[in-house]
């Protein structure tokens, strides 16, 4: 999508920046499979602020936002919850592995 | 134009928000419509504005549903302020500040929005 295609002024969306959400989901769907046997749920991937792309996980029993920057060279951030006292939160590099944020896919 | 003056918003009211389509697949709101915090998240105050209006305001309304917040569950979330912010164009104009993209506070903001007008469907 271009510049302003909402009539916001909100800013177009790059395809390196949809297919490093991509990697990174598929990445870590193959990750949990291989390693526990588990197939994670899919999130919706959709268009995030300034050109960047969410992934939102949203289920009976948790949900979780993780954002993937625009910026080619920025860490991607993510908050998740299971509507309750149970949370997680940070930033990672989206080009490696991350085992805690696996670790809260595949034991919801 | 007139310079409408700035009115406190209590917590009790809402806010009306446009949310376009492409951020609710499957006419669902989707976090995408929680954006530009840093700045200044535009809604419409309702003492100024009906959910309609605020849809008309949009370049192509028929791309766009209204969801509607109550100021004070936004207020209660931590480093977000509410502040009625007339402009000549719009009396009802409001910004909600927030820090930038923090996904915590989206997530729990896009919880406070409910429907007050859908999506509408696409001709064809």
């Amino acid at each position: 999508m271009e510049d302003d295609w909402d009539g916001e002024a909100s800013p177009g969306y790059a395809e390196a920046t949809w297919k490093r959400a991509i990697d990174f989901l598929s990445k870590h769907a193959r990750w949990a499979w291989e390693e526990y046997g588990v197939r994670i749920d899919a999130p919706r991937v959709l268009p995030g602020p300034d050109g960047s792309i969410d992934l939102h996980w949203k289920t009976d029993s948790y949900e979780l936002l993780l954002n993937m920057p625009a910026n080619e060279a920025g860490p991607a951030s993510f908050y998740g919850d299971d509507y309750g006292n149970i949370t997680v939160k940070g930033t990672l590099d989206p080009a490696a592995h991350n085992r805690g944020l696996l670790m809260w896919l595949v034991r919801r | 134009m007139t310079d409408w003056p700035k009115e406190q918003i209590p917590d009790e009211d809402r806010l009306f928000r446009r949310a376009h389509r492409a951020f609710c697949p499957n006419g669902e709101p989707g976090p995408g419509i929680i954006r530009g915090l840093q700045d200044g998240m535009s809604a419409d105050w309702e003492k100024h504005s009906t959910p309609e209006e605020t849809r008309q305001r949009a370049r192509n309304p028929n791309d766009n549903g209204v969801v509607q917040m109550v100021v004070g569950r936004l207020r209660r979330l931590p480093g977000v302020g509410v502040e009625h912010a007339p402009v000549p164009e719009s009396r009802a104009h409001t910004l909600v500040s927030g820090p930038g993209k923090d996904p915590e506070i989206r997530l729990k903001m896009l919880r406070a929005c409910t429907w007050v007008i859908g999506i509408p469907a696409v001709a064809g």
